[in-house]
């Protein structure tokens, strides 16, 4: 298995305060990596760096080999990375269907002279886009819900929904931001499905879990930050009982800030 | 096409008939009337700048106060190469809307910068130095406008009020075509998912400054197409009529009073918007003041606009509708 994103010294600075403090990371492709850390650790905007929201202070992110560190968020998501976010951003006054059918707007080539005059090929298009967000709402089990508004969801659908969404990219990789969180265990026993699922399909998945106990279940690898610093990495069972790991999460001694 | 037509509910397809045939049958009946012709001419423009506006602000959600600037240069644009140059007047008229469309891309750049309010500001800001481009040169007649404007031809002879009538009806059903088919589309879904939240549209790959850019060019060309369509009609056109506070905040009344987001709304908006100053002739001091405490008010108490409770008035009496027709309800499947 080859390395399909890598980070080198990848470091994020806001004014004085070391967010993201050269972590070096690789992601093996076709796995499940998990990004571990108490609450503030630089997680989410390690995976801000990596999708384009930001541009990294200094160090690189190599993605296939291209250097993506300076690209936008679009142009990030056009090769093939999507993503959710911790603090779900869905289009809330949208249909499931047509939020996930946002997804597929790069799958689609028509240009907008086509759609004005409604040519047969911007309808193909459009039928295929919706189409495909159907069968992905139904690969979440969100189906019965097509035509509701995203907003209306309980919150754990909502989370399935953003996998979807970000599934409709026909993603290579996909960053998810503590898709647990919120869901009760029932829903994050179907969650931890779901990524099986899209593993099996071939699908890279960095996932950020606050939970250790879920995150090792699923994750081959995990990196562990701790204030902005990579502090651990390794397969879970290696991980979970690295002392410096546990005094992290506990702050066990109060030798560090 | 064919799929086109049928993904308009039955409902919406009898409305907009019924609309067209009105919006024929009434100015043909009243035709000798120049007063009323004038009217149902305003009215006509004003739903191209109100749907304009509500593709902007109700299905982009973004804003401009600089509509009425645009508005201005195609009004000027195409009556100067009429008037200097004896360009014909389809020509001009082309030329003009290339030119909005082109200079729209301008108006669109502090969009890409600034939010909401900075960008309305902003956008008046435009509005004000086209205005004032406009009110001191030389060219343009400064001041004091331009008369005299020549009446369009239609073989030979000079348009009647009926005639220009069903030119500008023409061009508002295309310009709503347009929009129907912009907003039922992938660039529709982008414009709405950057008006929803722009850092998930972007993490969907849509790429947003792009489209922001777009839509302005769009809405701009629209504005454009109208003040070729008014210069024409009212044969004299002057700087004042350009401007933010005349002109901008009522097209802004238009494009949310009726319902943004929705195109009928949108048309609704812009025809009670453009027929408010006709019934408060007594009060038109105030226009300013009235249309601000209705956008206020009807933001506050009606988000959905004037047009939803309409809706939901017909979604009842449709539902009636069906009831009794029961055993022969085959054409309402498709609702
Ligand atoms: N845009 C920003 N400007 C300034 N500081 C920021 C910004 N974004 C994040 N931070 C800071 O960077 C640090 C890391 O935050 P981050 O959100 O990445 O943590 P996290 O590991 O995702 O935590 P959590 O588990 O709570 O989600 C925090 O101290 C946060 O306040
Ligand atoms: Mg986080």
């Amino acid at each position: 298995m080859g390395t399909i994103l890598q980070t080198e010294k990848a470091t994020m600075q806001f004014g004085g305060l070391i967010a993201v403090d050269s972590v070096d990371m690789n992601v093996a492709e076709g796995s499940v990596h998990g990004l571990l850390g108490p609450n503030g650790a630089g997680k989410t905007t390690l995976f801000n760096m990596i999708s384009g929201i930001y541009t990294p202070t200094s160090g690189s992110i190599i993605y296939k080999g291209q250097s993506i560190g300076n690209l936008k968020s679009h142009e990030v998501a056009a090769l093939g990375i999507g993503r959710t976010f911790q603090n779900i951003l869905l289009f809330d006054d949208l249909s499931t269907k047509e939020n996930v059918m946002i997804g597929r707007h790069l799958k689609t080539r028509q240009s907008l002279v086509e759609t004005i005059l409604c040519t047969p090929k911007a309808f193909r298009e459009e039928r295929g886009s919706e189409e495909k967000a159907l069968e992905l709402l139904d690969y979440v089990g969100l189906k019965e819900t097509a035509n509701q508004k995203a907003g209306s969801l309980p919150y754990g659908k909502k989370r399935l929904l953003e996998i979807a969404r970000a599934l409709a990219l026909d993603p290579s990789m996909l960053l998810l931001d503590e898709p647990a969180a919120g869901m009760n265990p029932s829903e994050s026993e179907e969650l931890v499905e779901i990524i099986r699922k899209i593993k099996s399909d071939g699908i890279t998945i960095l996932i950020v879990e606050h939970n250790m106990r879920v995150a090792m279940g699923i994750s081959d690898m995990v990196t562990v930050l701790d204030h902005g610093q990579k502090i651990a990495e390794g397969i879970p069972q290696d991980v979970q009982h690295d002392p410096v790991v546990i005094e992290a999460y506990l702050g066990k001694g109060g030798v560090r800030q | 096409m064919r799929d086109m037509i049928k993904s308009v509910k039955l409902r919406t397809k009898i409305i907009i008939v019924i609309v067209i045939l009105a919006s024929i049958i009434v100015p043909v009946i009243m035709r000798d009337n120049r007063y009323y012709m004038n009217i149902f001419i305003n009215l006509a423009i004003y739903v191209i700048l109100g749907s304009s506006m509500n593709l902007l602000i109700g299905y982009s959600g973004q804003i401009s106060l600089g509509t009425a600037g645009f508005y201005g240069i195609g009004a000027y644009t195409s009556v100067l190469l009429v008037m200097n140059l004896g360009v014909p007047f389809p020509i001009a008229l082309i030329a003009a809307v290339v030119l909005c469309f082109l200079v729209g891309f301008i108006l669109g750049f502090p969009a890409t910068k600034l939010n909401f309010i900075f960008l309305g500001l902003s956008t008046a800001g435009i509005n004000t130095i086209i205005y004032l481009i406009i009110n001191n040169s030389q060219f343009t007649g400064g001041a004091s406008g331009i008369t005299g404007i020549r009446q369009v031809q239609w073989f030979g002879q000079n348009m009647t009020k009926l005639q220009y009538y069903l030119m500008t009806l023409a061009f508002v059903l295309i310009v709503l075509f347009i929009c129907f088919r912009l907003v039922n589309s992938k660039t529709g879904r982008a414009l709405k998912a950057i008006k929803g939240n722009q850092i998930a549209a972007a993490a969907m790959g849509i790429n947003v400054n792009r489209y922001k850019l777009l839509i302005f060019a769009i809405t701009s060309a629209m504005c454009g197409l109208a003040g070729v369509l008014y210069a024409f009609n009212i044969r004299y056109i002057q700087a004042e009529a350009f401007t933010v506070n005349n002109m901008s905040f009522k097209i802004l009344t238009m494009g949310i009073i009726g319902g943004m987001g929705d195109l009928g709304g949108g048309v609704l908006g812009s025809v009670i918007a453009g027929l408010l100053p006709e019934f408060l002739r007594n009060f038109s001091r105030y226009e300013l003041t009235i249309y601000g405490a209705l956008i206020v008010v009807i933001l506050r108490f009606m988000p959905r606009g004037i047009i939803y409770p309409i809706q939901l008035g017909l979604d009842k009496l449709e539902a009636l509708f069906r009831k009794n027709k029961k055993p022969a309800a085959d054409q309402g499947k498709e609702a």
